[in-house]
């Protein structure tokens, strides 16, 4: 099955009317789209916009994915249309932010943006990434392994279990472990 | 997951975008939204619901045509006719959901059963706060239209991708008098004006009798629907104006040469706009460009030997926007 | 939060759950924030080892996108309906050029070569296949105008303006002429 598995059975719902099933596919894509996105659009507030209005389009145009290409293929080609019509939109409209910004407090919103930008929030990523490189780092061999066969290779339980030669229920708890011991840490860093 | 500091920032800025828009928007109207929400559900309901004769003008565009129209419900449901009167004596005469259409210059009758839903439209089907999202509803003050005093409601978009509307209704009966199609300069598209309109409470069937008997002519109707044949959503509308949604999703055949057409609706709950996707023949004149009529608005251009067009009563500049933003999806 | 639910989700992240498992365990997740979430962080795991994470930093916008898609409709089953709706035949349907073509007529010189199509008969009446809605249409090649007059039919039956909620669509049909 493996990840477009996944995907094909939340798709499905969302298909039959179950809106939460939708937020799961949101929380697992929102850091691809998020990344996407930023490639065209370069504000970070914009950024997230147009990224939160890629899973809206995507959820009104749900009822047409008929499931004959991944949902992440479809996903991102949504994204880049509307990442590139933000980038027209923008080009076409430039007097509407100036105006914007005469109306308002000159200068604030400026400021406010550009507060995201300072150096500690640069941290976030990085601290993440490192948190989790060092709970990997830490985590038995087995369990190291089956994590990385898994995320990074993307192979299934059932090559894992050949892999390492074991039965596909350890694979499966093997990886539920590594995950619980970086989830240990990296809530902690969340909290 | 718990917000980072990032997230809190990005969170902080919300309120202040809030503030912004609010205080532009708060002083137009708003007293009155729901007062003209209220009228416009009761015009929907009555124009179903009651019996009515009456005479209007219709203006799209150069063309200015006048028709008669003789509305009945009971317990049976709707009975209605429309009778030309301009130009040659077409006529109409619906019962429920069986529509025949009587065209006497072509000596032809047309008979179609039509989906309850077509007649009314899917707007006021879904809640109209939906709606109100996206358009300004007030009422702009009291007139006489057809000897009747009526309430002058506005629906104003609020942005440059939709058109705007002005509408007549009835103060005792509920019903439309008058109705307008504007654009953002305030330009008139499209009008619909009664000259006069009774409200009957008896209806004699005698009323909705067609006049011609239709003896000799031409009958048509309607063959059975057909399984729509490409079912791959290939094509990918990139860009909509806010709030609109796909609403209906076809393959036609076009009459001259049977291609398959794939054609999509979306509607925003008051516009509609079709999207069309049609392989182009080699030998086809293939449609470029805009074109207008009255409020309704055509692009068309070419994508990878794709005839794309998109029709729909939005300005210019929306229709071309939609078109040039479709585009074959991932594989 | 049972650790047997976390590493249920753990498989179905991986999608090596059965649908019926996977089918329990969303309704569970429904309604246990603590599973969403480590769903949420179980993501952020893979994206971080796989590098997908963002450049800076990584927001969450599922609550925005959530508060967003409370307007929207729950997602209609779109095929089902289709399939049971009637659809025009011939790409213009008598009630796709009714409901509200502002210019239709018939031109019996234009009608289509289709025609030659078995006409059938109810009672004493025999009915024939629909002929071309033609619609008068200036600044375009002629094939283009006509190609053009078939979209605009078609799209017409789905005219949902507020006019048309104060007077049957149907009026479009009688109201304007054809010309030569």
């Amino acid at each position: 099955m493996g990840e477009t598995g996944a995907d094909a059975q939340l798709v499905k719902r969302v298909q039959k009317g179950d809106k939460k099933a939708f937020d799961l596919l949101v929380l697992k894509y929102q850091q691809r789209i998020i990344k996407l996105v930023s490639r065209y659009v370069r504000d970070p507030t914009d950024a997230l916009d147009v990224a939160q209005d890629t899973f809206l389009k995507a959820y009104r145009a749900l009822p047409n994915f008929r499931g004959d290409s991944a949902f992440y293929t479809w996903l991102y080609r949504i994204a880049i249309n509307t990442a590139k019509n933000y980038l027209v939109t923008q080009s076409r409209r430039p007097t509407e932010s100036d105006n914007f910004r005469v109306e308002g407090e000159p200068g604030e919103l400026e400021s406010m943006l550009k507060d995201l930008a300072t150096p500690e929030s640069l941290l976030i990523t990085d601290e993440i990434k490192e948190t989790i490189a060092e709970a990997i780092e830490q985590l038995p061999d087995d369990l190291r392994t089956a994590i990385n066969l898994r995320e990074v290779e993307g192979l299934s339980y059932e090559k894992i279990a050949d892999v390492m030669t074991c039965p596909i229920g350890t694979v499966r708890s093997r990886i539920f472990r590594a995950r619980e011991a970086i989830d240990h840490r990296l809530k902690a860093l969340l909290e | 997951m718990k917000p980072s500091r990032e997230i809190g920032a990005f969170r902080s800025l919300a309120p202040c975008f809030l503030i912004l828009t609010l205080s532009a928007t708060l002083v137009s109207a708003a007293d009155t939204s729901g007062q003209a929400r209220a009228i416009l559900a009761k015009m929907a309901k009555a124009t179903r619901a009651n019996n009515y004769d009456g005479t209007f003008v219709s203006i799209r565009g150069a063309d200015t045509a006048s028709m008669r129209i003789i509305h009945k419900a009971d317990s049976r449901g709707e009975h209605e006719r429309l009778i030309a009167l301009t130009g040659t004596a077409k006529e109409v005469i619906r019962r429920n959901d069986e529509v025949i259409c009587i065209f006497p210059n072509e000596r032809s009758v047309m008979v179609e059963k039509t989906p309850q839903q077509a007649f009314f439209g899917t707007a006021w089907s879904q809640p109209i706060e939906q709606v109100a999202v996206l358009y300004d509803f007030s009422v702009l003050g009291g007139d006489r239209i057809a000897g009747r005093p009526a309430w002058v409601l506005g629906i104003q978009p609020k942005d440059a991708d939709r058109y705007s509307y002005r509408l007549w209704v009835d103060t005792s009966s509920s019903l439309l008098l008058k109705s307008q199609v504007l654009d953002g300069g305030g330009s008139i598209l499209e009008q619909l004006l009664f000259t006069a309109l009774e409200t009957p409470a008896v209806i004699p069937e005698s009323a909705l009798q067609a006049s011609i008997s239709g003896e000799g002519y031409t009958w048509y109707r309607n063959e059975t629907p057909q399984a729509s044949g490409e079912r791959n959503a290939r094509w990918e509308v990139g860009w909509l104006p806010r709030g609109f949604a796909m609403t209906e999703q076809q393959m036609h055949d076009m009459p001259k040469d049977k291609k398959a057409v794939k054609h999509k609706v979306f509607s925003d709950g008051l516009a509609t706009v079709s999207v069309f996707i049609e392989k182009n023949k080699e030998q086809a004149v293939p449609v470029q460009g805009y074109s207008a009529f009255g409020a309704l608005n055509t692009y068309s251009t070419l994508a990878d030997g794709y005839q794309i067009t998109v029709v729909g009563e939005v300005p210019a500049a929306t229709v071309r926007q939609i078109a040039v933003s479709v585009s074959a999806a991932a594989p | 939060m049972s650790s047997e639910r976390r590493e249920q989700i753990s498989a179905l992240l991986d999608g090596e759950l059965s649908e019926r498992e996977a089918g329990q365990l969303l309704i569970e997740m429904r309604t246990d924030p603590d599973l969403t979430s480590a769903w949420s962080r179980y993501h952020l795991m893979g994206d971080a080892l796989c590098q997908r994470l963002p450049d800076t930093a990584c927001p969450d916008i599922s609550r925005r996108v959530s508060l967003a898609l409370e307007h929207e409709p729950a997602c209609p089953p779109m095929r089902f309906r289709l399939q049971s709706r009637w659809k025009p035949a011939a790409g213009v349907a008598v009630a796709a050029a009714l409901a509200g073509v502002g210019f239709f007529g018939l031109n019996r010189n234009q009608l289509p070569e289709q025609e030659a199509q078995p006409a059938t008969t109810i009672g004493s009446v025999e009915f024939r296949p629909l002929p071309i809605a033609t619609v008068k249409w200036n600044g375009q090649p002629v094939d283009a105008s006509s190609r053009l007059s078939a979209y605009i039919v078609n799209h017409q039956q789905f005219n949902s303006s507020p006019q048309t909620q104060g007077l049957t669509p149907y009026f479009r049909v009688v109201t304007h002429e054809t010309q030569p």
